[in-house]
C-alpha cells in the first residue's frame, strides 16, 4: 500500500472517530436505548451461559471424585475370573482398585421402610476425596473400612424420613446394621440435594449376610480405578472396550473414563441446561429486534447527515464506518453491563439449580460468551436493517435540495430483504447451543413461528385500532393513542412482538407444569398404592397372600425377563443407524444400544395401553415362524423399527426371535407394570424370571406396616409408596418449573428492553406531540395519558395474545406429545401476564416523563 | 378584571374592543454574572380584529414575545390580558384548556402530527377540547383552505405549502379571538409564501379574528393594520 493510500486511510479513520463520537454525543437517547436494548437482552443468556460454564468448570475439576475414580468398569453380573485376568492385564501396576456392588433395596426402621440406592464398597473406598459426613466431615481416601462389617452410612434425608439418628439399627435384606454416619454432602450422586433413592453405604464384606445378591438381583457391580501418575487413561479405556467386546460380545460390560462417567451422573443437569440455554436465547433474539428498531430509527434520523458529509466530498465508507463504529463502542459498553449485571444475577440462578447442580462456588461470567452473544445480537440486528444499511449505499444526496429534506422511505418489498439472513443466524444459534440439529431446528422453528403468528395478528389490530379511533364519544387521548398505535406499524409491530413473546414464555411454564403435575397425579384415574418389583418366582404366591391378608387388591401382577437387543433385521444391533442426531442424542444412542431391554408376556394390552399399528397376538405362541411381539411406539421409532421387522434377544445365553405385529402408545405414568417389549405368551414362561406388581385398596395409614411386612417376609423385594414419590416427583417438577421461570423472566428483560429502546427512540418524536398538544390546549398529564394509553393497549394486546398462545401451545404439548389431559386450571396463569401491565406503563412512563416537560419554545424554532 | 387605559406604542384602542394587554411585560434568563433580559417592559394591545405585524432582527426576542403572548411561556413580571382573561391567575392546567379554545397558531415549520392525517391534525385541538363535531368541523377547515380532498393524507404525502394550509386549518378549527403567526411563509417558496399569507389574512378577516404577525418579511408586516419593530427589548412603532 502505498503512503498516500496510507494517509488517506487515516483520515478517513480519524473522521469516522470524529464523527462517531460527535454523533453519540448529539444522539444521547440512541446510545442509551442501544445499550440498554442490548444489555437487557444478554443479561438472561449470559447469567445462564455463566452458570453452565462454572458449573462445567467446577466438575471439570473434580471428574475424579463424581466418578469416584480415574477409570470405572461395570457390570450387570458378577466379575468371574475371566473378566478379571483382562482387568489384570490391562490396568498398570501401582494402581488401586475400590470395588462396589450397587443395587435398589429397602431399608427398614422400626414399622417403617424406604426405598435405597444400597452401595457395598470395599475398604478402599474411597479413592478421592469428597465424600462427607455430618460432624465428621471429609471422610479421608480408602477410608472405608472405618464400616464395621455391621455398619452403615445413611444419606441424612433418611434421618427424617424413618426417624432414625445415630446409633440407631436398621435392617437391610436380612442383616441388621448400626448407623455410624449421616452423609451430608456425596459428590457421586449428581442430583445435588435431590434424590429418589437415599443412597446408604455398607461395607462389601456385609453383602452376603444381606442375601440381597442372589440370582434375579439387579445388581451393578463395578471396579473403580486410581491410576498412577502420568497413565493414559483414554488409551486405557479403548484397550479396554475392545478387550471385553471381543472376549464377551453378549456380555453388558462398560467401561468410562472419570470424564464421561461424570458427565452421565450430571445428566438431569445437562438436559435442563440446554432448554434454559435456548429459552435465555429468546432474549438475544429480543434484543436483535429492539436493535433493528433502533438503527432503522438511527439511520432515519442521521440520513441527512451522512447526505451532507457524501455532499461534502466524504465517501460512503464513512457512513458504514460510522455505524461500525457506533455498533462496536456501544455493544462493548452493552456486554460490560450485562455481564456485571449477570454476575449479580448468577447467585440467584445458583439457588434455583441447586437441586440439580448442587452447591456451586467460584460462579462467574463469561466475557467471551458476551462478545459471542453480542455479535450474534449486533449480527441479526444489522441483518434486520440490511435494506436500509444498503439504502445509504445507493444514498443521492440530491433530495438536500428539495423542500421537505427527506430521504424517501424503503419499498415495503425490500424492507423484508434482512429477515431471511436474520433468521439463518438465529436458526445456527440455536443450532449451536443445543448442540442439536433437531432440537435447535425446533426451537428457532418455535421461535419464528411464533414471531410470525404475532406479526400476522398485528396488522388486523392494527388496522382496527385506526377504525375504533374515529368511534364517537371516546376520550381524545385514547383516539390519539389508537391512531398513532395504527401509523407507526413497525415500533407497534416490534413492542408488541416482544411483549407478547414473553408474556407467553412466562404463562407457558407454569401452564406445561399443570398438565405435567395433573399427568402424574391422574385425579381422573385410580393410582395404585404400593409398586413392587424384584420378586422372584417362588415369592410370587407370598406376596399375593400376603397382601390378601391385609384386604389389599393386587392391581397387577407382571413378568419380567432381562434380554439384550442383538438384531434387528438380522443385522447387529450396536451398528444400526438409529433415529438420533447430534452429540446429546448419540449419548441416548449408546445408552440405549448397551441397555439391556426387560421383556414380559401377558394376553391383554393393560389400561394404560393402547394400540397405535398392527395386530396384538394374545394366544400363546404355536411354536410355528416367529413369535410376535408389541413394541412400545417411540421405542420402535427410536431404534427404528416398525409392523414385519425382526428383533433378536439374547435371554440369558438364548437366542430369541420375534417378530413386531403390533406396535402400542403406553402412559408411563400410570405407575403400573409397563414395557417397550411385550412377547407373545408361551415363549418366555420358563426363562429366568422377576415379577413386578402393583397394589391397592389399602388404608392410608396402614401403608407403612404394609411395606414393612412384606420386607420383612422377602427382604429382597423392592417397594414404592406411589403417592409419595409421586410427591417427591411434584417437587421435583416444581423446582425444574422455578428454575425455567426464572430464566423466562430473564428472557422477559429482552422484551422489556424492546420496549425501552422503542419507548426511547421515539423519544425525540414525543417530544414534538406533546409539545404540540400543550399548545393545542393539552394539559401536560393528559398529553403523557395519550402517551401511555398507547403502551397499556399494546402491553393489554401483548398479554392477550401470549396467554392464548400460551394455552394453544400447552394444549398441543398436552394432548399431541405428552398424550396427557388438558384442563382449565392452565387458564390461572394468565394472572402471571397481569404483571406485564404495570411493568409496561412503567417503562413507558420513565420515558415519556422528559417529553412531558418539553420546552414547547421548541416548536418557535 | 384590570381594564386597559393605556395605549401601547402610541395606539389608543377602545376599551370594549380590546382583545389584548400586555403592560410591562419583562422576560430575563440567569446568565452567568447576572441575567439576560430579553424583554425589557414591553406594553402592547391589540383590537378585535385587528392585525399586527412585529417585525425586527433575528435575536431581538420577537419568538420569546410570541411565546408569551401564546402563553406557550410565563412573563417574568408584567401582566397580560386576553379577552377577558387575566393569564397569571390561570393554573397551568387552566391555561392549557384556555389556549386551546382561544388561541390559534401558526408556526414557520408546520408542526403537525406525522403520524395523523390532515383530517385527524385539523380535528385534534377540538377532541382536545371535547368538541363532538370535531370531524365535520375539520372538513370544513380544510374545506376552507382548499384541501378536503387531502383530508385523508399523512403529512409526509403533502407539499409544504399544503402542510402550512392543513396547519392554519388547525390554527382556525377552533374560532379563536386570536391567531399568532410565526414566519408562515418562512419555509416556503415565494409564490407559495403569498398564496399562504394571503390565506391567513382573509380567513382572519373572514371570523373577525385578530392576528399578530411575526415576519422578516416587509411586504408581508405591511399587508397588516399596524407594524411594531423589536427593539433593546420593547416595541417600538416601525
Amino acid at each position: 500500500m502505498s503512503k498516500s493510500y496510507l494517509v488517506k486511510f487515516f483520515r478517513m479513520a480519524s473522521l469516522v472517530v470524529k464523527l462517531s463520537f460527535r454523533q453519540l454525543r448529539s444522539e444521547k437517547y440512541f446510545a442509551i436505548a442501544m445499550t440498554v436494548n442490548m444489555a437487557l437482552g444478554l443479561i438472561g443468556y449470559l447469567t445462564v451461559d455463566g452458570f453452565n460454564k462454572s458449573f462445567l468448570r467446577e466438575i471439570s475439576a473434580r471428574t475424579r471424585q463424581i466418578a469416584g475414580g480415574d477409570l470405572i468398569v461395570s457390570a450387570r453380573q458378577p466379575w468371574n475370573e475371566r473378566h478379571l485376568e483382562i482387568l489384570a492385564k490391562k490396568i498398570p501396576p501401582g494402581s488401586t482398585q475400590a470395588e462396589e456392588v450397587s443395587m435398589v433395596s429397602m431399608i427398614s426402621f422400626g414399622q417403617k421402610s424406604r426405598l435405597i440406592d444400597l452401595r457395598f464398597v470395599s475398604n478402599t473406598y474411597p479413592l478421592y476425596q469428597g465424600l462427607e459426613l455430618k460432624d465428621r466431615g471429609l471422610v479421608p481416601v480408602g477410608s472405608a473400612h472405618e464400616l464395621g462389617v455391621n455398619q452403615v452410612w445413611i444419606y441424612s434425608e433418611l434421618q427424617s424420613q424413618l426417624g432414625l439418628e445415630v446409633g440407631s439399627r436398621v435392617r437391610v435384606g436380612d442383616a441388621e446394621f448400626l448407623v455410624s454416619g449421616l452423609i451430608a454432602d456425596d459428590p457421586s450422586s449428581g442430583s445435588g440435594s435431590f434424590s429418589f433413592a437415599p443412597r446408604v453405604y455398607l461395607p462389601l464384606a456385609a453383602a452376603q449376610s444381606t442375601n440381597l445378591l442372589g440370582v434375579g438381583s439387579r445388581s451393578m457391580y463395578i471396579l473403580r480405578y486410581k491410576l498412577p501418575v502420568g497413565s493414559d487413561a483414554e488409551d486405557l479405556l479403548v484397550q479396554l472396550k475392545k478387550e471385553f467386546s471381543e472376549a464377551f460380545p453378549s456380555e453388558d460390560i462398560r467401561a468410562r473414563s472419570h470424564a464421561q462417567s461424570s458427565q452421565e451422573t450430571q445428566r438431569l443437569y445437562a438436559y435442563l441446561n440446554d432448554y434454559l440455554l435456548l429459552i435465555s436465547l429468546v432474549s438475544l433474539y429480543l434484543a436483535a429486534l429492539g436493535f433493528a428498531y433502533l438503527v432503522k430509527s438511527h439511520l432515519d434520523s442521521s440520513i441527512v447527515e451522512m447526505a451532507i458529509v457524501s455532499s461534502l466530498g466524504g465517501s460512503r465508507l464513512i457512513s458504514y464506518g460510522v455505524y461500525l463504529l457506533q455498533c462496536l463502542i456501544l455493544g462493548f459498553f452493552a456486554i460490560f453491563c450485562a455481564t456485571v449485571l449477570a454476575a449479580g444475577l448468577l447467585p440467584l440462578l445458583a439457588v434455583v439449580m441447586k437441586p440439580f447442580a448442587g452447591g456451586m462456588e467460584g460462579l462467574n461470567v463469561s466475557v467471551l460468551s458476551g462478545l459471542r452473544a453480542g455479535g450474534m445480537c449486533v449480527l441479526a440486528g444489522t441483518l434486520l436493517s440490511l435494506p436500509r444499511l444498503l439504502k445509504l449505499w445507493h444514498l443521492n444526496p440530491s433530495f438536500l435540495f428539495h423542500e421537505s429534506a427527506q430521504a424517501g422511505d424503503l419499498k415495503p418489498s425490500r424492507a423484508w430483504l434482512g429477515v431471511i439472513p436474520a433468521i439463518l443466524v438465529l436458526w445456527l444459534s440455536a443450532i449451536f447451543e443445543s448442540r442439536s440439529l433437531n432440537t435447535g431446528s425446533v426451537f428457532a422453528g418455535l421461535f419464528v413461528g411464533l414471531a410470525g403468528t404475532l406479526i400476522l395478528a398485528s396488522i388486523p389490530l392494527s388496522a382496527m385500532a385506526l377504525r375504533f379511533s374515529h368511534v364517537p364519544g371516546y376520550s381524545w387521548m385514547l383516539s390519539l393513542s389508537l391512531r398513532l398505535l395504527s401509523r407507526s406499524r413497525v415500533a407497534t409491530i416490534s413492542t408488541f412482538v416482544a411483549l407478547a413473546i414473553g408474556a407467553t414464555l412466562i404463562n407457558l411454564i407454569p401452564q406445561l407444569r399443570s398438565v405435567i403435575s395433573r399427568e402424574v397425579t391422574r385425579p381422573d384415574t385410580t393410582l395404585p398404592q404400593l409398586f413392587m418389583f424384584d420378586i422372584q418366582d417362588e415369592q410370587v404366591e407370598d406376596v399375593r397372600k400376603y397382601f390378601e391378608s391385609k384386604g389389599a387388591r393386587i392391581t397387577s401382577f407382571e413378568p419380567m425377563v432381562r434380554a439384550r437387543l442383538e438384531q434387528i433385521n438380522n443385522e447387529p444391533a450396536s451398528s444400526r443407524k438409529m433415529n438420533f442426531e447430534g452429540e446429546r442424542e448419540e449419548q441416548q444412542r449408546d445408552a440405549l444400544q448397551s441397555r439391556t431391554q426387560n421383556l414380559s408376556f401377558r394376553s391383554k394390552l393393560s389400561a394404560a395401553e393402547v394400540l397405535d399399528k398392527g395386530e396384538f397376538i394374545s394366544t400363546p405362541f404355536s411354536g410355528e415362524g416367529l413369535p410376535a411381539l408389541s413394541i412400545e411406539e417411540g421405542f420402535a421409532r427410536r431404534v427404528g423399527v416398525g409392523i414385519g421387522d425382526r428383533m433378536t434377544f439374547d435371554v440369558m445365553g438364548v437366542s430369541v426371535e420375534g417378530v413386531v405385529t403390533s406396535l402400542r402408545r403406553v402412559r408411563w405414568t400410570s405407575f403400573e407394570p409397563n414395557f417397550m417389549i411385550l412377547v407373545q405368551p408361551g415363549v418366555l414362561d420358563e426363562a429366568p424370571k422377576m415379577w413386578v406388581g402393583s397394589v391397592s385398596n389399602l388404608s392410608e395409614g396402614s401403608l407403612d406396616d404394609a411395606i414393612s411386612g412384606i420386607v420383612a417376609i422377602h427382604s429382597n423385594i423392592s417397594v414404592v409408596d406411589v403417592k409419595a414419590s409421586i410427591k417427591r416427583l411434584l417437587v421435583l417438577i416444581d423446582k425444574i418449573s422455578a428454575a425455567v421461570a426464572v430464566v423466562a423472566w430473564l428472557s422477559l428483560l429482552g422484551g422489556f428492553g424492546v420496549l425501552f429502546a422503542i419507548a426511547h427512540a421515539r423519544s425525540s418524536e414525543r417530544e414534538h406531540s406533546m409539545g404540540l398538544l400543550k399548545v393545542l390546549g393539552a394539559t401536560p398529564q393528559g398529553a403523557q395519558m395519550s402517551a401511555l394509553l398507547e403502551y397499556s393497549l399494546i402491553a393489554v394486546f401483548a398479554v392477550i395474545f401470549g396467554v392464548g398462545l400460551s394455552l394453544i401451545i400447552s394444549w398441543t404439548i398436552a394432548v399431541y406429545i405428552l398424550k396427557a389431559p388438558w384442563g382449565v386450571l392452565e387458564l390461572r396463569s394468565i394472572f402471571n401476564g397481569l404483571v406485564l401491565l404495570p411493568i409496561t406503563v412503567f417503562i413507558a412512563w420513565l420515558t415519556t416523563r422528559k417529553a412531558v416537560r418539553t420546552d414547547i419554545l421548541k416548536l418557535l424554532g | 378584571m384590570n381594564t386597559p387605559s393605556k395605549q401601547d406604542s402610541g395606539k389608543l384602542h377602545d376599551r370594549q374592543s380590546i382583545i389584548l394587554m400586555g403592560r410591562e411585560l419583562k422576560k430575563s434568563w440567569p446568565v452567568p454574572g447576572g441575567r439576560l433580559e430579553v424583554l425589557k417592559g414591553l406594553d402592547i394591545s391589540l383590537g378585535a380584529g385587528e392585525t399586527l405585524a412585529i417585525i425586527g432582527p433575528s435575536g431581538s426576542g420577537k419568538s420569546t414575545l410570541l411565546s408569551i403572548l401564546g402563553t406557550l411561556d410565563r412573563p417574568t413580571s408584567g401582566e397580560l390580558i386576553i379577552g377577558q382573561t387575566k393569564t397569571a391567575s390561570l393554573s397551568d392546567h387552566a391555561l392549557a384548556r384556555w389556549r386551546g379554545r382561544s388561541l390559534g397558531i401558526v408556526f414557520q415549520q408546520f408542526h403537525l402530527m406525522p403520524s395523523l392525517t390532515a383530517a385527524e391534525n385539523v380535528a385534534l385541538p377540538l377532541e382536545i377540547a371535547g368538541d363532538g363535531k370535531a370531524w365535520d368541523k375539520a372538513i370544513e377547515a380544510l374545506t376552507e383552505v382548499g384541501l378536503k380532498d387531502r383530508s385523508k393524507h399523512l403529512p409526509r404525502e403533502l407539499s409544504g405549502g399544503e402542510c402550512q394550509r392543513v396547519a392554519i386549518a388547525r390554527a382556525l378549527v377552533t374560532r379563536p379571538q386570536l391567531l399568532l403567526a410565526d414566519e408562515p411563509s418562512g419555509s416556503l417558496d415565494p409564490h407559495t409564501g403569498e398564496q399562504i399569507a394571503s390565506l391567513i389574512f382573509d380567513l382572519a378577516a373572514k371570523h373577525h379574528m385578530a392576528m399578530i404577525l411575526v415576519t422578516h418579511n416587509m411586504d408581508l408586516a405591511s399587508r397588516c393594520a399596524r407594524v411594531l419593530r423589536m427593539h433593546d427589548g420593547r416595541l417600538v412603532e416601525s
